[in-house]
């Protein structure tokens, strides 16, 4: 068995970039929405991106991570999304591919950022529902990632852990575990993040994403600017000991490309490498 | 156990909420009075308005600067995204806030707005024509707005009638042109 797979997020256009990422990750991970253009509404990949990832699909691993599906929306999920979706599969080999368990969308108006569910029977269904949709067309693994609530909860039939279970449960798909959201959820609302762990299976996790953000008026943001704190990684190493999730294959460190040249290409390799020092070596797969 | 209120109806209310559209009424559950009220309200609006800002600033960074150095970009494009319905990608919110602001802001703005938007055209290879008369030399601000150093020395007086073209070598040309030809804008500075 190989050990967990360390990889990072890449939006394209930025060759010398891809050039630094090749030779140290296993995949990279992209978002179709950061690689899409748009004309009278009707989305498509970016030519030139699908292109440059033509060229390295031999070289390392996809992993598409959208932003733009909004599984959450009453009105259905966005059609454009899966049209970009489509046209990935049809021009790349990918292993798997996730969502943000939120809304961003309502009746088609954007709300412009991603907003949690709350927790009921209604949601549970209809999410179930919505996941057993995608992961028959296009039969390769699909997970959920937990988000960062901004606003305050909506009352709710079912814990935190309790709903993701059981989407995983009733449906087969498996998570990515936000370590750095969870931080801000425990920030922000108080989770705790020791009951939250004990009550997940643990062995829905397929992947870790790893981030920073910042504070804002006293909240603890999930906007992707920076380096991983230790704190992060401190947790990310406490999962790994006390819970074992058995299926975890991928750690994502995750940077918005804005930030790219803030931190610096040489920072964000260095970022990986200690990625791999920390994790690589010790995953379930190689105890 | 408390009802729930249908999904459909929450999303409606929180994007209500969001979009400032929306104010709850007395017959309303307490949660909403309380996002209403809350920081986070504002957060998530904050969030939007940023993810938004950062790609204008990537899209028409001209005009993006112009409204930075002017203090004009917060409130700007707050009015614009608040006021209606826009599309996820840049490709249509580009162009769709440069017309925007070249048609619901006077004077420089306008006119800075106007000219990032033919520029962008042209460089798309699109067939392009515009006629932009300036209330002071273009050189000076286009200058200070490329080395993201734009003052009040930037803005010197003249009346100027700028050409954007797709057949022009440079894709614009500028003429000094005489008081009594001139079209007055007011000047934003």
């Amino acid at each position: 068995m190989k050990p967990v797979l360390i990889g990072t997020t890449y939006e394209g256009g930025r060759p010398d970039f891809l050039e630094k990422l090749l030779p140290i990750v296993d995949y990279l991970e992209f978002s179709p929405d950061s690689l899409a253009t748009s004309r009278n509404g009707v989305a498509s990949i970016n030519p030139e991106k699908l292109a440059e990832l033509k060229e390295v699909n031999n070289k390392v691993d996809f992993l598409v991570h959208g932003v733009g599906l909004s599984i959450g929306s009453y009105d259905g999920v966005s059609k454009n999304y899966l049209k970009l979706l489509d046209e990935l599969f049809e021009n790349l080999d990918l292993k798997w591919h996730s969502e943000h368990l939120a809304y961003m969308f309502v009746e088609g108006i954007n709300l412009g950022t991603m907003v949690t569910l709350p927790r009921t029977n209604e949601t549970l269904s209809m999410v179930c529902d919505r996941v057993n949709i995608i992961q028959e067309r296009y039969k390769i693994p699909f997970l959920l990632e937990n988000v960062v609530s901004l606003l305050p909860e909506y009352h709710s039939h079912y814990s935190h852990a309790d709903f993701l279970n059981r989407i995983c449960d009733n449906t087969g798909c498996g998570l990515i575990l936000d370590i750095y959201n969870l931080q801000c959820d425990a920030y922000n609302h108080g989770l705790n993040i020791e009951s939250f762990l004990k009550e997940l299976n643990c062995n829905h996790i397929k992947e870790f994403h790893l981030a920073s953000g910042y504070m804002d008026s006293g909240f603890m943001t999930d906007i992707h600017a920076g380096l991983t704190s230790d704190t992060t990684l401190n947790l990310t190493q406490q999962i790994l000991d006390s819970y074992r999730p058995a299926n975890l294959e991928a750690i994502t460190y995750e940077l918005l490309d804005e930030f790219v040249e803030r931190v610096g290409q040489e920072a964000i390799a260095n970022e990986l490498e200690k990625l791999k020092v920390l994790f690589y070596e010790k995953s379930l797969a190689t105890c | 156990m408390k009802n729930h209120l249908p999904l459909a109806d929450l999303q409606q209310k929180i994007l209500g909420l969001v979009k400032d559209s929306y104010l709850p009424e007395c017959t309303d559950e307490n949660y909403f009075h309380s996002v209403s009220k809350s920081p986070n309200l504002q957060l998530v609006r904050a969030i939007a308005l940023w993810w938004r800002q950062n790609h204008l600033e990537r899209y028409c960074f001209f005009t993006a600067r112009f409204l930075k150095a002017t203090g004009q970009m917060e409130t700007t494009t707050a009015r614009y995204f608040q006021a209606s319905n826009h599309s996820s990608y840049i490709e249509e919110t580009g162009p769709d806030f440069l017309h925007w602001l070249s048609k619901n802001t006077i004077g420089l703005t306008s006119i800075i707005a106007r000219f990032e938007l033919g520029m962008i055209a042209i460089n798309k290879n699109e067939v392009y024509e515009d006629e932009i008369f300036w209330p002071c030399d273009p050189f000076p601000i286009i200058y200070g707005l490329v080395q993201n150093d734009l003052s009040n020395e930037s803005i010197q007086s003249g009346e100027f009638c700028m050409t954007l073209s797709d057949k022009i070598i440079g894709s614009f040309e500028v003429e000094e042109i005489s008081p009594f030809q001139f079209q007055p804008i007011p000047p934003y500075l």
